[in-house]
């Protein structure tokens, strides 16, 4: 977690925001807000050139502003107001300020900090959808991007044993810590990392990210399921279908079946 | 009955790349939108453009549902590019620092199209050499409507 830097210029004219634009991407800027008569530009602290930024309107009548932004949770307007979500009676997930949820399954508690997996997202349901058809019974189970936790947790609560929760993101790695403890859960390892290079073998992959980091990650998650096992996979587009399907057979796991939700998909993969 | 629109968010993010972080956090985190969700489909919608600096319109309702359209990379943006300049100068006309040729500057023309407010292909043109000239860039040759 870094701080970042906001600078913002005015005023500027519409030509000059998208010059301006231009070059403060090429000293590094992640991305930027525009108005009537402005921008704001933000880069991590590490990365900010001082000189290099001023200098773009030195000579202009656009008046530069510079503020330090401390890491904050930037979601918790609305983590502080959403609705439980219930996935039809066989998972509920919800937040320790709302009621227990009655008849499901299994109820889960999630409180999110600008982390991803409330259920609200189709993709999350589509991944719990899809375990409800599996047996988790004893298996070993991999939470490849586990953001709030909550696949990891559903997987206890049908049984696996023992499950590896990792995402690359350390609010994510904080929050599911919370979460994981929230309901209890004591068969769950949670490790910051963005690759499979891990020594064992899962019985389940699940991993909810998106087509590029499958993609990537394709041949290590063959690499790192038993020769029975299955991956579940969503974070993907239906138009997504054709690339990793390709991928998935270049690297010698085969579809089983899909379930679709909205524009999103979500894809169950064997050896 | 419509949803009420409470709000327009203009931001430039990079394709793939989107995160809770400055400026998508503050800027859609005040309005109650869920920021994750927001990022999960920007880079779904996106990862083919990886790393591109992308111009992102978000409409907000009053339910804090948000729908969002996602334009072609700026013309500044590509000219740069194009140029394979770090920078253009910043003294327009007087210290030319980079050239692009006609042929690229068509290209973005085409590209941006869709978000100019051109009719002709050739007035989109004018309009993105107008903006290299606006850089320092010098566009090499004659236009083709000159020939």
């Amino acid at each position: 977690m870094q701080n970042y830097i906001h600078i913002k210029f005015q005023p500027v004219t519409r030509e000059q925001q998208e010059i301006l634009i231009a070059q403060l991407n090429e000293l590094g800027y992640e991305g930027f807000e525009e108005g009537f008569n402005y921008i704001s530009a933000y880069i991590p602290e590490g990365q900010f050139n001082e000189a290099a930024t001023y200098e773009l309107t030195a000579g202009t009548d656009a008046a530069v502003s510079k503020e330090v932004i401390a890491p904050r949770n930037w979601n918790e307007e609305w983590e502080q107001n959403f609705h439980p979500v219930i996935i039809d009676d066989f998972c509920g997930i919800r937040a320790h300020f709302h009621a227990p949820l009655q008849q499901v399954q299994h109820e889960i508690i999630i409180t999110p900090k600008m982390s991803f997996g409330t259920g609200h997202h189709a993709t999350t349901h589509l991944m719990i959808a899809s375990m409800q058809q599996l047996s988790f019974t004893d298996k070993t189970v991999l939470d490849f991007g586990t953001g709030t936790g909550v696949l990891a947790i559903l997987a206890e609560k049908l049984g696996a044993k023992p499950i590896l929760a990792i995402d690359n993101d350390e609010w994510s790695i904080n929050n599911a810590e919370e979460n994981i403890a929230l309901n209890h859960c004591s068969n769950i390892t949670i490790q910051q990392a963005d690759t499979l290079d891990m020594s064992t073998e899962f019985d389940i992959i699940l991993a909810n990210i998106n087509k590029h980091v499958l993609i990537a990650n394709m041949h290590a998650i063959k690499q790192h399921l038993t020769l029975d096992g299955v991956v579940i996979m969503s974070g993907l587009l239906i138009g997504d279908r054709p690339d990793i399907e390709k991928s998935a057979k270049d690297s010698g796991l085969s579809v089983l079946a899909s379930k679709t939700r909205g524009d999103w998909m979500c894809l169950l993969l064997k050896k | 009955m419509a949803k009420e629109i409470t709000g327009f968010v203009k931001l430039q993010v990079k394709g793939g790349q989107a995160n809770p972080a400055p400026p998508v956090g503050p800027a859609l985190g005040s309005k109650g939108i869920n920021i994750m969700e927001f990022c999960k489909q920007f880079n779904a919608r996106t990862q083919d453009k990886m790393g591109k600096v992308l111009p992102v319109l978000i409409t907000v309702y009053s339910d804090k549902s948000f729908e969002f359209v996602i334009k072609t990379p700026p013309a500044a943006v590509q000219l740069l590019e194009a140029a394979k300049l770090q920078s253009g100068s910043k003294e327009p006309n007087r210290n030319k620092v980079g050239k692009v040729n006609w042929n690229q500057v068509e290209a973005i023309a085409k590209d941006k199209m869709p978000d100019l407010n051109c009719f002709t292909l050739e007035s989109a043109m004018r309009m993105v050499a107008g903006t290299a000239r606006s850089m320092g860039l010098t566009v090499d040759g004659k236009a083709p409507w000159e020939n």
